[in-house]
């Protein structure tokens, strides 16, 4: 039973909820927020140890702005950011390959949907240094 | 009144005389010695004097000399004791007008005084004559003079030069007009310049010739001929020159030249000529085609742009192509028609035309013409037509037409993509549950996992379905039917959606409403599509807000439905994106067709959707459906 703490912010509240479910099995702590304005407020009084991020929200950039964001606030204290996204990395915003982008998306992992449950417990067991 | 002046020593004379003239009707004027006289002389100046030979202080020849010496009109009589001859002549040398002998017979007083009364009359007339005439002398003398300086500044300020001379070629007349054309001054040229030089050499004995010769105006005429002179600093400069000889008592005396400087008008001549090459230029070089055809239809324009386009040689066109060969067979006459008309670009002119050409070849071209009817002194003499060749311009459309078709595809299979992604994200998760469930012996798990595939599952086949409805190109089943009623069949099934997020779903609805013939089930998707996004509008963590659904008709623009939300609204960017097709604000809940469906349906019934929105305030979307749907 670890009890670390995991943020995940999903404009979808059945993943949202699924999400919780599956990492609740593995003793994590989960918070949900359906938008990103709600997800920082619970970052600020959670401080969790990882943030789950689906960067396709409402307006185009917003998770990806909201990353950086986190990233560049949080820094301090080293949160790790997992992105995932519907959008193919060669699509608009994040051009080049995918360990370049890295770089300025932001993201310490960045998977791409459909996410294989298997394959996200195990990076946010790696992120986690589970 | 004659003024007489009598002078005398003895009182008893003057006495005599001062009566006899004053009966008579003389200003008698008296006197007994040489100052008084004098004096009285100076300030009356009286035109008859009496007087005795001897006055006191004065000799009377001394006295004849001075007043006639002031006056030589004055008439003096003697009046004397004696009459000396000498004394006599030298007196009547004097001019004196008569002697009388003392005592004084009245009858030849009176006789003297008669004489040189006539004198005096005869005298008077004659000064007046003599005025008259004077007069008569210097007003004519002064008109004349008047219209000699007329003439003169005529001809010294004209603008033209005027230049004169005699037989032998001596200048006599040059005016300022000269002067300034020539460079020389009035006085050189007068003083030192023979006619001759003027011109260059040999040239004025031309001129000469030619005044004598009948071409140029006839015989002693010129009229207008251009001729190069040669001015002060020999320079050939161009004159219109006109000139005429002069007669006197049948002789020829001068020849007078009157000229203009023809620098300005050269110089205008040129600048039209540049102006008139330049056109020209601008009209052969255009990339554009140009054709001008007079009403006949004879070709007289053709430039370099109509010769690529249509193949013709400017040659072969201008001598004898007719402009309806240049166009399908009843081209030529519908676009004369239309030209006429006011349809495109009114009356006279016709403007952005898509027509086709036929080339030389018999091909056909499409182009873009334009075209404008010319007309002098207000008769239509030609027709005048600009024209791009479309070819290429076609081409291009084409494939750009081909080309965003497939992007369009790319857009729609990145969509489709994107939301299957999304989908498949669920049933993996749901799947994993259900997995997990089992594995763990978790129901509670197994049944979440479970919902969520099967929730996911009716996703796909809406979206599926959505984007069937979208491609579908049935056209609308159209029957008469009230949106009053279908809003309230949406209103009826989105309440309990509606009222689990805390908005209120407000009917404003009017019941004058007329009834329409649209596809009611089409309508319905639509306001179904504008209430599921007002509800979605709101956001998740926001409890609370209004959602109106309100129906009304304007006579003039047609039948409204509008649905108002106060919920998150929208920024101009995002604005603009939310009609594209595959668009989604939702994420994963969103299929990105609903207002792209909406929008094709209400455009099907030849309506507009419009929005109008504020981040923060909410959005309002406006079904605007034309006033012909309405149900007679």
């Amino acid at each position: 039973m670890s009890g670390k703490k995991i943020v995940i912010i999903d404009d979808d509240p059945e993943i949202c909820d699924a999400m919780s479910e599956i990492l609740g099995e593995y003793d994590y702590q989960v918070f949900t927020a359906l938008d990103t304005r709600s997800g920082y407020q619970l970052l600020l009084e959670e401080r969790p140890d990882l943030l789950i991020l689906d960067i396709m929200m409402a307006t185009m950039h917003e998770g990806l702005d909201f990353a950086t964001k986190i990233k560049e606030r949080e820094g301090i204290y080293g949160m790790p950011v997992l992105i995932v996204s519907a959008r193919p990395p060669a699509e608009r915003g994040y051009g080049r390959s995918l360990d370049e982008d890295l770089d300025w998306i932001h993201a310490d992992i960045f998977m791409e949907k459909p996410v294989e449950p298997e394959e996200l417990i195990h990076n946010v067991k790696l992120l986690l240094k589970d | 009144m004659t003024k007489i002046l009598v002078i005398d020593g003895d009182q008893s004379t003057r006495e005599f005389l001062n009566t006899f003239l004053k009966s008579d009707g003389y200003t008698v004027f008296n006197s007994e010695d040489a100052p008084g006289c004098l004096e009285i002389f100076a300030r009356e100046n009286p035109s008859i004097i009496l007087t005795d030979m001897d006055i006191p202080g004065l000799n009377g020849l001394e006295l004849l000399k001075r007043v006639k010496g002031q006056n030589p009109d004055v008439e003096v009589i003697f009046v004397t004791e004696r009459v000396e001859t000498d004394l006599a002549v030298q007196a009547l040398q004097l001019e004196a007008s008569d002697f009388i002998s003392k005592p004084i017979s009245n009858q030849r007083l009176m006789d003297a005084l008669q004489r040189v009364k006539e004198r005096l009359w005869r005298r008077g007339k004659l000064q007046e004559y003599v005025r008259n005439l004077e007069r008569l002398i210097n007003d004519t003398t002064e008109e004349l003079e008047k219209r000699h300086e007329l003439e003169h500044n005529l001809i010294q300020t004209s603008m033209d030069g005027i230049i004169a001379n005699d037989r032998k070629g001596n200048i006599i007349i040059f005016n300022e007009g000269a002067e300034r054309i020539y460079g020389y001054t009035r006085e050189e040229a007068i003083s030192a310049v023979h006619v001759t030089q003027l011109y260059p050499e040999g040239d004025a004995r031309k001129i000469k010739k030619m005044i004598y010769g009948q071409e140029y105006g006839g015989p002693g005429r010129l009229i207008n001929y251009e001729v190069m002179i040669l001015t002060k600093n020999r320079e050939p400069l161009p004159i219109a020159l006109s000139a005429t000889l002069l007669y006197e008592e049948g002789r020829e005396v001068a020849t007078v030249g009157y000229f203009k400087d023809m620098r300005e008008i050269r110089r205008l001549e040129e600048e039209l000529l540049k102006r008139y090459q330049f056109e020209h230029n601008l009209i052969q070089t255009s990339m554009d085609g140009i054709i001008a055809n007079d009403r006949q239809g004879n070709i007289i324009i053709f430039n370099e742009g109509a010769e690529s386009i249509c193949g013709y040689t400017p040659d072969e066109a201008l001598s004898g192509l007719n402009v309806t060969q240049l166009y399908p067979e009843g081209e030529a006459k519908k676009i004369k028609k239309l030209t006429y008309s006011p349809v495109y670009g009114g009356p006279g002119r016709l403007i952005n035309y898509e027509a086709e050409l036929v080339t030389k070849n018999g091909e056909r071209v499409p182009i873009l013409l334009s075209a404008a009817l010319l007309y002098e002194e207000g008769e239509e003499v030609a027709t005048v037509g600009y024209f791009k060749n479309m070819s290429e311009v076609k081409r291009l459309e084409k494939e750009l037409i081909q080309s965003e078709r497939m992007a369009a595809m790319g857009r729609v299979t990145a969509g489709i993509a994107h939301g299957v992604k999304n989908i498949l994200h669920g049933m993996k998760l749901g799947a994993f549950m259900v997995d997990k469930g089992l594995e763990t012996e978790k129901p509670d798990m197994l049944m979440k996992g479970w919902n969520l595939v099967g929730k996911n599952i009716n996703r796909i086949s809406r979206m599926t379905l959505d984007m069937l409805s979208y491609a579908r190109s049935r056209p609308p089943a159209r029957q008469s039917c009230s949106l009053n009623d279908i809003a309230n069949e949406v209103c009826n099934l989105m309440e309990d959606m509606a009222g689990q997020r805390q908005i209120d779903l407000v009917r404003n609805l009017d019941s004058t409403l007329p009834r329409v013939t649209v596809d009611p089930e089409g309508m319905h998707s639509c306001l179904l599509n504008l209430v599921t996004n007002a509800i979605e509008a709101f956001p998740e963590s926001m409890s609370g807000g209004t959602i109106t659904v309100s129906s009304r008709s304007e006579p003039e623009a047609g039948v409204y439905l509008e649905v108002k939300d106060t919920g998150r609204g929208m920024t101009e960017e995002l604005k603009e994106q939310i009609f594209k097709y595959l668009y989604s604000t939702k994420g994963a809940r969103g299929t990105g067709l609903g207002l792209a469906i909406t929008q094709k349906i209400v455009q099907e019934h030849g309506g507009t959707v419009q929005v109008e929105s504020q981040p923060n305030k909410g959005s309002c979307f406006t079904i605007i459906l034309p006033n012909e749907v309405c149900s007679p």
